[in-house]
């Protein structure tokens, strides 16, 4: 007799099952015909399986379908096969190396001499859409290192078969081979039932790329697809990349003459005069609201000495981020140990030493700064890109000082703040509340009363939200903005972070109620982001047609009369 | 460059001591009509208030 398996819902209720019985049985036996059709492959705990693996230990299980992004995930990968087999079919002697998903869709990276053009594309993808079709089941197979090398070899697979050394020489002791048709490739899946799960595939273009991502390897082609269940989602898909492509905060920043950069400076912003009024509407916007809500602006220097960042913890951590100057006073030999200083690429250890240089009581808190100071972060200059990857920006960011007690009050303040800026720009959004990260400090009690905090104060505003589990940073729980621009894209904006960390390490304090020291709790907090970013998002959200408030010239004079049009014309200018 | 308003400014604007604002919009511009200007320019240093 087999061993019974006790499966729990992510309702929580709970399931017996015979050991052995596939997930697909599983599924459509103990939860439905409905599900069943929609699962695509499930999740017992944390290990992903195919619906045709055998359930073989008690678990909680959570089925993956096509309602969800895991599952668009999922099929975008299973695409990627699809198009490395017929990429082989139609064009022998090519090589495949690797093809995961990605944001978007998908890619695969190929080796072959002759260049793909624009008509090959066209032929993969009609052949892909055929496989599709033919509706092949993907099959998964465990092999051991000698099968595998001894496949790929009679392959004549060199890419893969140094991949599959790699895995093994890693500890593995297994490999899992996937096919669909005649072809095979290894890999960790999962994978759908079948290829006809994966709806629709569309390839976008070719560049190249380098194996493992290095220029001294050979030169791979990559070709980017995608994927999704429904032609009509591609179709809508296809349409939004298209209006964002005439959007494209960096060919409507020059149109409209707002910004610039040169090769003197990468990363950094030359803002125009039109550019620098725009930026400065929504700083000058940011600090009234600051100041009709209990915020001080403060300025903290741009440049401190190493004794900060150690304490901060960023000279051990993070210096290959920051931009390091040298001390002109310095009598040392070695440049290295001359640079003991660096532009800041945050604000928030200043803040908490502006916080001591003076005594608090209870009666000052929650004590709020906001600072629109420079911040320098070192990105490599092949990642820049616009006003929304740069090296210099500044963010609209605040640090509230506060007791633990005040944390549901201060949160449901700040969220309401939040909504006011995103409902007055027109952009949709929701919270997404990330709660304890297994690696962590504080004890449990102290999470509880933090996300306690959390929760009832975004329950109260009545913001859309969802809880992202363990999604928190080890310092405390947080809540994550996500807004949503007018063609539909989502973007990560607004944070709120709690931080019972920094107060320990910076040693912060204030005199209780009790006449007693106690350690405060310190917040986190942005609306815009960087400036620079969240500029680059409203140009394309607005499509360049910016609010009055935000527009850099706001009227313009046509005039039509034949006498007097000049004074009359001046007149108004001036009125305006 | 995408300016919101436009304002014509012809002989019978020059007589009434006003303007006739042309609202540019996604694609077409809308005509608002004649508007005394201390009335359009009311309007348009409220619109130019940030909203929050």
């Amino acid at each position: 007799m087999s061993e019974t398996l006790q499966i729990t819902l992510p309702d929580g209720s709970s399931k017996q099952v015979a050991a052995g019985t596939t997930v697909a049985d599983f599924v459509k036996t103990q939860i439905g015909a409905g599900l069943a059709k929609a699962a695509l492959y499930a999740k017992l705990d944390d290990e992903e399986l195919d619906l045709s693996r055998p359930l073989s230990r008690s678990g909680k299980l959570t089925v993956v379908t096509n309602k969800q992004r895991e599952g668009l995930d999922l099929i975008r990968h299973d695409a990627a096969h699809v198009v490395a087999s017929v990429v082989q079919r139609l064009f022998p002697g090519t090589q495949v190396t690797i093809g995961p998903s990605t944001e978007d869709g998908f890619y695969y990276d190929f080796f072959r001499k002759e260049p793909f053009t624009p008509e090959d594309l066209e032929r993969i993808e009609k052949a892909a859409n055929e496989e599709i079709k033919r509706d092949l089941p993907f099959v998964r197979k465990e092999v051991s290192r000698e099968e595998a090398l001894q496949l790929f070899d009679k392959l004549g697979e060199t890419f893969k078969k140094e991949i599959v050394e790699d895995i093994f020489s890693k500890g593995a002791k297994t490999l899992t081979l996937y096919s669909h048709g005649d072809w095979v490739d290894f890999c960790l899946g999962p994978h759908a039932p079948s290829t006809g799960r994966i709806g629709v595939i569309k390839l976008l273009n070719v560049a190249g790329a380098y194996w493992r991502g290095d220029h001294r390897n050979p030169q791979l082609q990559r070709i980017y697809g995608t994927a999704f269940f429904d032609k009509k989602d591609l179709d809508a898909w296809l349409k939004q990349q298209e209006e964002a492509r005439k959007r494209d905060h960096r060919k409507l920043g020059k149109e409209l003459d707002l910004f610039a950069f040169h090769p003197a400076a990468p990363g950094a912003v030359f803002w125009t005069h039109r550019g620098t009024l725009l930026f400065h509407a929504l700083s000058n916007a940011m600090r009234g609201l600051c100041l009709r809500n209990g915020y001080q602006e403060i300025k903290t220097p741009l440049m401190f000495n190493k004794m900060l960042w150690e304490r901060s913890g960023h000279w051990g951590k993070y210096r290959e981020n920051m931009f390091l100057v040298l001390d002109p006073e310095s009598k040392e030999k070695d440049i290295d140990e001359r640079a003991t200083f660096s532009l800041k690429p945050m604000n928030c250890p200043s803040h908490y030493l502006f916080y001591q240089m003076k005594k608090h009581s209870y009666r000052e808190l929650p004590i709020r700064y906001h600072t629109q100071d420079v911040l320098h972060r070192n990105e490599a200059t092949g990642v820049l890109s616009g006003l929304t990857r740069v090296r210099q920006f500044q963010q609209d960011d605040a640090h509230v000082i506060l007791m633990e007690s005040q944390i549901a009050d201060e949160v449901k303040r700040l969220t309401e703040l939040i909504k006011k800026v995103y409902d007055a720009l027109g952009l949709g959004f929701r919270a997404k509340f990330g709660t304890r990260p297994p690696q962590r400090i504080g004890t449990d009690e102290m999470w509880d009363r933090a996300e306690a905090g959390l929760r009832a104060a975004i329950e109260q505003t009545g913001v859309d939200w969802m809880e992202n589990p363990g999604d928190g940073a080890f310092y405390g729980p947080k809540l994550d903005f996500a807004v949503k621009d007018s063609i539909g894209r989502e973007w990560q904006l607004g944070t709120i972070q709690l931080d019972y960390n920094a107060p320990e390490r910076f040693e912060l304090g204030y005199v209780g109620e009790d006449n007693k020291e106690h350690r405060p709790v310190v917040i986190h907090r942005a609306i815009y982001g960087s400036f620079e970013r969240f500029i680059a998002i409203l140009i394309e959200h607005f499509a360049g047609n910016f609010p009055v408030w935000l527009a850099p010239i706001q009227a313009r004079i046509i005039t039509k009369s034949t006498n007097r049009r000049r004074s009359w014309g001046r007149r108004s200018a001036t009125l305006s | 460059m995408k300016i919101p308003y436009t304002l014509v400014i012809g002989d019978k604007e020059v007589e009434g001591r006003g303007v006739s604002p042309r609202k540019h919009g996604e694609g077409k511009e809308a005509d608002l009509g004649f508007q005394q200007l201390d009335a359009f320019a009311a309007k348009l240093s409220a619109e130019a208030r940030p909203p929050y």
